[in-house]
């Protein structure tokens, strides 16, 4: 079984309603990126340059708090109450100077993913 | 230019309320405020951004706005720092009076509460969520994508 990705945040409900230590779980992603690879006299095989990040959406659930998913609560999905076609669907931005930092950075491409899905997480609901 | 009518500006000068105000042995000349005003307090965030507005917007003297004087404007500011005015211990301070009393003479009372209200329950429910805390250890190891799934379609939206 693998470890579901979860991080705290203070999120908010569709009422408004804030939750400054919320549990937050990745429900789903999708990410897309783009591979170059390189030819070169110097070198027998491709060289391959870092993934490019295209795209990232993802869909969270939260708990209210950590002692509320240790006390077996249901926990909620987030909502974005200006996205009336699929509220609980949200887009990574990644021209954000945050992304950027973290695209940039030495993590590992999953890595970089949830830190930049919970970068986002945290700027939407701050 | 269309014609000016004086009843009309009459009326609406006697909508702004002009008042006296005393607090704190301080004295102050009030006026409501006008609708542009108005739209600026409601496009405030806060309770106390509403009110700090509010106390700037409705200070006059001799019957005119201070806000709508170019140079006096930059003084406000100042008043609000002055030593007589801004006193330490004071709960509510001095501006605070001044702000719910211009926005009790501009009909505002009622909105401004019911930010207040919503703020005060916004701090409960923080406060709660805080207390139930135990600790910054994530409980995560017993969560499962299939209960993330099945909470997420069983949950019905409050709104």
């Amino acid at each position: 079984m693998s470890t579901v990705r979860t991080f705290r945040a203070k999120v908010k409900d569709e009422l408004e309603w804030g939750y400054p230590g919320a549990l937050v779980a990745v429900r789903q992603f999708s990410e897309s990126s783009q591979t170059t690879g390189i030819s070169s006299d110097g070198v027998e095989d491709y060289e391959y340059t870092d993934p490019s990040i295209e795209a990232i959406a993802y869909r969270a659930n939260y708990w209210p708090s950590v002692q509320a998913q240790v006390d077996g609560l249901k926990s909620r999905p987030l909502i974005d109450i200006d996205n009336q076609e699929d509220p609980d669907l949200f887009i990574v931005d990644l021209l954000h100077a945050q992304s950027i930092q973290v695209i940039n950075g030495a993590l590992s491409p999953v890595d970089k993913m949830f830190r930049l899905i919970e970068l986002d997480v945290t700027r939407r609901f701050a | 230019m269309g014609n000016f009518n004086v009843g009309n500006w009459f009326e609406s000068r006697a909508n702004l309320n002009i008042k006296s105000f005393t607090v704190e042995g301080i004295d102050f000349e009030l006026m409501a405020l006008t609708e542009d005003l108005i739209d600026d307090i409601q496009l405030c965030d806060t309770y106390a951004d509403m009110i700090d507005k509010a106390a700037d917007f409705g200070l006059s003297y001799n019957r005119k706005r201070v806000y709508d004087d170019v140079e006096l404007a930059k003084d406000i500011n100042m008043l609000w720092e002055m030593p007589e005015v801004n006193v330490a211990e004071l709960s509510p301070t001095v501006k605070a009076q001044v702000g719910s009393e211009v926005c009790e003479i501009s009909g505002l009372t009622e909105l401004i509460e019911d930010v207040l209200e919503k703020e005060r329950a916004e701090d409960d429910r923080a406060a709660e969520a805080r207390a139930h805390l135990s600790g910054d250890d994530l409980g995560d190891t017993s969560i499962t994508l299939g209960q993330l799934e099945s909470d997420a379609t069983t949950y019905t939206t409050a709104a």
